[in-house]
């Protein structure tokens, strides 16, 4: 169960990371099985992008154990003109969680009230439950964009060929995320995310 | 706070998940019992039980 292997493998990609390979490798490489892909025309993206559930869980959406649901807002996935930019980011920080520890995981209900009142209150203490959302929008940015195509991207922007617009399109990501990846301290960050 | 009650019910009592997570929507309005409410709308489609591949989601990810 290791994110290591996913981004050592991703790195070996050519061209955009597709999120159907990137499944294929997360499963491979954790103790989740199976992940199953929802869009709802019920969920509205002004509340909620996304969400990850792992089962067990019974109908209307059935999961086993060691198998998980993400379900997104359809009114985000589709949006015009970037909705599967949107997608393709939501979809992926949600597979992420299939390495989240078992330290990480919301599987009681105290600890999923902690976490979820802490997206409105930021006085709350921090627990492992919430900081694994943190990792893993980080992580999606890792596996979404190869580090040498990165490393890329920060030089011709520093020489001013290109701009942030370039790289969204370039990699099909949401343009208000595109500066996390051109940061001073990113590489810094993301290595203690590799290792755990 | 009904729908996240609910919503805590569906998921730790009438089951047992072991792991849930969320990515925030774009309104800064929104209430933790904002975002259990669009799950608890999604739970109560019943489309949500279909079988048939989503042709759309498919497409996004190849």
């Amino acid at each position: 169960m290791a994110f290591k292997d996913l981004y050592n493998a991703v790195q070996e990609i050519d061209g955009r990371v597709k999120t159907g390979a990137l499944t294929v490798l997360a499963i491979e490489h954790s103790d989740i099985k199976h992940v199953i892909e929802m869009w709802s025309g019920q969920i509205d993206p002004d509340a909620l992008r996304g969400s990850y559930i792992e089962g067990p869980l019974g109908p209307p959406v059935v999961l086993g154990e060691h198998e998980a649901l993400i379900a997104l807002s359809r009114e985000m996935c589709t949006a015009k003109p970037h909705g599967r930019y949107w997608r393709r980011l939501v979809y992926t920080k949600e597979l992420m969680h299939v390495f989240d520890t078992e330290e990480e995981k919301s599987d009681t209900e105290a600890k999923f009230d902690l976490q979820i009142q802490k997206f409105a209150d930021p006085t709350l203490e921090m627990t492992p439950q919430f900081r694994s959302e943190a990792k893993a929008v980080w992580r999606a940015m890792m596996v979404l964009c190869q580090e040498e195509r990165r490393q890329e991207f920060v030089a011709k922007i520093a020489s001013g060929d290109i701009t942030l617009d370039y790289i969204a399109a370039a990699i099909h990501f949401p343009l208000p995320y595109i500066h996390y990846l051109l940061q001073e301290n990113y590489t810094e960050i993301t290595a203690h995310l590799v290792e755990g | 706070m009904h729908n996240l009650e609910a919503l805590k019910k569906h998921l730790y009592r009438d089951n047992k998940v072991k792991n849930v997570k969320f990515f925030p929507g774009q309104s800064r309005d929104a209430t933790p019992d904002d975002m259990a409410r669009e799950l608890i709308k999604f739970f109560a489609d019943p489309s949500n039980g279909d079988a048939e591949p989503d042709e759309e989601v498919a497409a996004c990810r190849a």
